[in-house]
């Protein structure tokens, strides 16, 4: 079940979370915790930093959810706005060195030849190369709906920005994924030739 | 006007093919009239979304985080239960100490009521004569 799909079926789960009920917690980690991982590790492209700042994020949900308004956004959006202020901190502190870069062997990739796995971690670092190169907002709302999952309404809660805004974003964003990518490949035959 | 529709089309087929609703072909002979300046962006968004969705935790390190949550939600559920506790106790107290506090006060008052009547008035106190001179 996607947590976009069944909003009833989620808020039921979200309430009784913020009641303290651990059943609710753990439903609530199952359905988040692999969103929120992908969308750390596509923009740190480090997965022991994604999972450090993941279960960071799960702490301070916990500690925040009762404050948690429904009227304000939806849980995934208010949920990611956590995650995203997360990387911003972990961001500061990391200072100018950064800590992005191509996917490290922590990776659990699901393919089924080594093969395929190899031509899938280079597909992946290509874009995620691509993707490090794009202005914070196109970065930010490519992430969050190709990585995240997240709606374009829910994307648009979680940057605090207009719907209409962020499928401007959304088209230079793949626009300039898909350039970036093809320019890379032009180079790779050219060094082959 | 017309890029905006262009974007609300592009959006359109992005969030099917992210849904599971339509691929990438069938959206495009959706908008024929569109195709050719679809098509690029539509698979690059599709390239970019079937990579991404290849990142995910290992299972240990899911359980290994869950059970941390799960530690600390029960930690700070026992700790709301005991501050609840100490409140509660607090509640149960303060009324009767307020009420030991305003009688303590009015005896207090009393008391003071009574002496100064016994120096302001020394015979009506003991019920003498009442001759000064």
């Amino acid at each position: 079940m996607s947590p976009n799909s069944n909003a009833h079926g989620e808020r039921l789960i979200v309430d009784a979370a913020r009641t303290g009920d651990e059943a609710a917690l753990s439903e609530l980690y199952s359905l988040y915790f692999p969103r929120v991982y992908r969308y750390i590790l596509a923009r740190t492209g480090n997965p022991y930093d994604a999972e450090d700042l993941a279960e960071e994020v799960f702490m301070k949900v916990l500690e925040a959810i009762d404050r948690f308004q429904w009227r304000e956004a939806p849980f995934s959006a208010w949920l990611f706005r956590i995650a995203h202020n997360a990387l911003i901190s972990q961001r500061r502190k990391d200072g100018v060195r950064g800590r992005s870069g191509p996917l490290s062997d922590g990776l659990a990739l699901d393919s089924q030849s080594p093969d395929e796995m190899v031509e899938n971690r280079l597909a992946l670092n290509e874009i995620m190369e691509a993707a490090q190169k794009l202005p914070e907002a196109q970065r930010q709302v490519i992430t969050l709906r190709f990585a995240a999952g997240l709606s374009v309404a829910e994307t648009a809660r979680a940057m605090n920005k207009g719907e209409g805004n962020v499928k401007v974003i959304q088209h230079k964003a793949i626009a300039k994924l898909r350039e970036s990518v093809r320019s890379k490949a032009k180079t790779h035959e050219a060094e082959k030739v | 006007m017309r890029q905006r529709k262009f974007e609300e089309i592009l959006d359109e087929c992005v969030s099917a093919y992210l849904e599971g609703r339509r691929s990438v072909d069938e959206s495009l002979s959706l908008y024929p009239s569109l195709a050719r300046r679809l098509d690029p962006l539509l698979r690059a968004a599709a390239d970019t979304a079937d990579a991404f969705q290849d990142l995910r935790p290992t299972g240990r390190a899911r359980e290994r985080i869950r059970q941390r949550i799960l530690r600390a939600a029960a930690e700070r559920a026992a700790a709301r239960a005991l501050t609840r506790q100490i409140h509660g106790f607090g509640a149960a107290t303060r009324r009767p100490l307020a009420g030991w506090a305003i009688l303590s006060a009015a005896g207090v008052a009393v008391t003071g009521l009574f002496i100064a009547a016994g120096i302001l008035l020394p015979d009506a106190m003991s019920g003498g004569s009442g001759e000064l001179f």
